[in-house]
């Protein structure tokens, strides 16, 4: 079966091919009937390719839940303990540190559209906004 | 389902077509059982002749092709396979890893064979009737494959019992060809000077 070039070697060549032979047919006959049953069950069947979603995507899902948890912990307890000088204050800034893990933790951007989606939200919460007052300056 | 694939064997060695294998692999990826049957056909025994060159324990060698066969199906489902030509090289990799592991495990280390030795196994041979004329120098000639190197009887397994190119085997061993060549040169040098020895030991009684 082999075309070696070194014809001195063609009686071991053949040799060794014979005694490949030999090693081959030390199998029994069903070999390939039992080696299709062993490694069928290993084959998909339904034909697409299986989405690879590991650990790695669940950790974050599960880290973001906490985060938003803490979160919201930590503003009700901030809205719970009495006057506060500025708590539209501190709550901006549990908000925003929230933000930054979450933009950390989604980092196929995920996190920037979330940012635009609340920065539209606290912009319309507060009318009295510079933009606005520029508007009405424009009118 | 892909037009079928032409067997290699018995004369392994000569590479199916890329074009009609990629297209029984992508089918067998998809689950199809008729292209994955194919490749078993095609490929099993030929793995199973390598495992037992190594072992010289058919139902061991069975075994580590059934292990094969179940990685290679597993990763091809999985897509982490894909077809650039080499998969023979892929398949002997894996199967000559799991071979490997297998020795490893049973501790079976081959121990120096002098052309005493083999002559001994010649002797044996001949003496207990039990085998053929044709088998007795094949004991002599694994006798032989016994006293070579690792690297130089991995090159020779791959060769006649895996049915590689040498271009497949330098792919699967990563190693340049020119190198790999004069080791398959190096290993049939030792195996016919003991093989010669042992007729000359014949021929002298």
């Amino acid at each position: 079966m082999n075309a070696h070039h070194d014809h001195e070697f063609d009686r071991i060549n053949a040799a060794l091919d014979r005694l490949a032979e030999s090693d081959g047919a030390a199998a029994p006959a069903s070999l390939e009937s039992n080696v299709y049953r062993a490694s069928r069950a290993a084959l998909r069947s339904d034909g697409a390719p299986r989405p690879r979603i590991g650990w790695g995507l669940g950790l974050r899902l599960a880290a973001a839940a906490a985060l938003l948890a803490g979160t919201i912990g930590v503003i009700s307890t901030l809205n719970r303990a009495g006057p506060q000088p500025a708590p539209a204050a501190n709550v901006t800034a549990a908000a925003f540190e929230t933000w930054l893990a979450l933009d950390d933790l989604f980092d196929d951007g995920f996190g920037t559209r979330l940012g635009v989606v609340s920065t539209d939200a606290d912009r319309l919460s507060q009318p009295e906004a510079e933009e606005w007052d520029d508007m009405e300056d424009s009118l | 389902m892909p037009p079928a694939l032409e067997r290699t064997d018995p004369a392994p060695g000569v590479a199916p077509d890329d074009g009609r294998l990629a297209d029984v692999l992508a089918a067998a990826s998809r689950g199809d059982a008729d292209a994955w049957r194919e490749i078993v056909d095609l490929y099993a025994r030929r793995v199973f002749a390598l495992v037992h060159s190594k072992c010289r324990r058919p139902d061991l060698a069975e075994e580590v092709t059934q292990s094969v066969f179940v990685t290679v199906a597993s990763k091809l489902s999985r897509g982490g396979y894909t077809e650039r030509g080499r998969f023979e090289s892929w398949l002997f990799r894996v199967a000559m890893n799991r071979a490997r592991d297998e020795m490893r495990r049973m501790a079976r280390q081959a121990t120096p064979t002098d052309p005493a030795t083999v002559a001994a196994a010649l002797d044996r041979a001949t003496e207990n009737g039990e085998r053929t004329r044709n088998e007795a120098p094949l004991d002599a000639l694994r006798e032989a494959m016994s006293s070579l190197s690792e690297p130089d009887r991995e090159v020779i397994e791959l060769r006649h019992h895996g049915g590689l190119s040498f271009k497949q085997i330098a792919d699967l061993l990563g190693e340049p060809m020119g190198t790999l060549l004069a080791r398959h040169h190096r290993a049939l040098r030792k195996l016919r000077s003991m093989i010669e020895d042992v007729a000359r030991a014949e021929d002298e009684e």
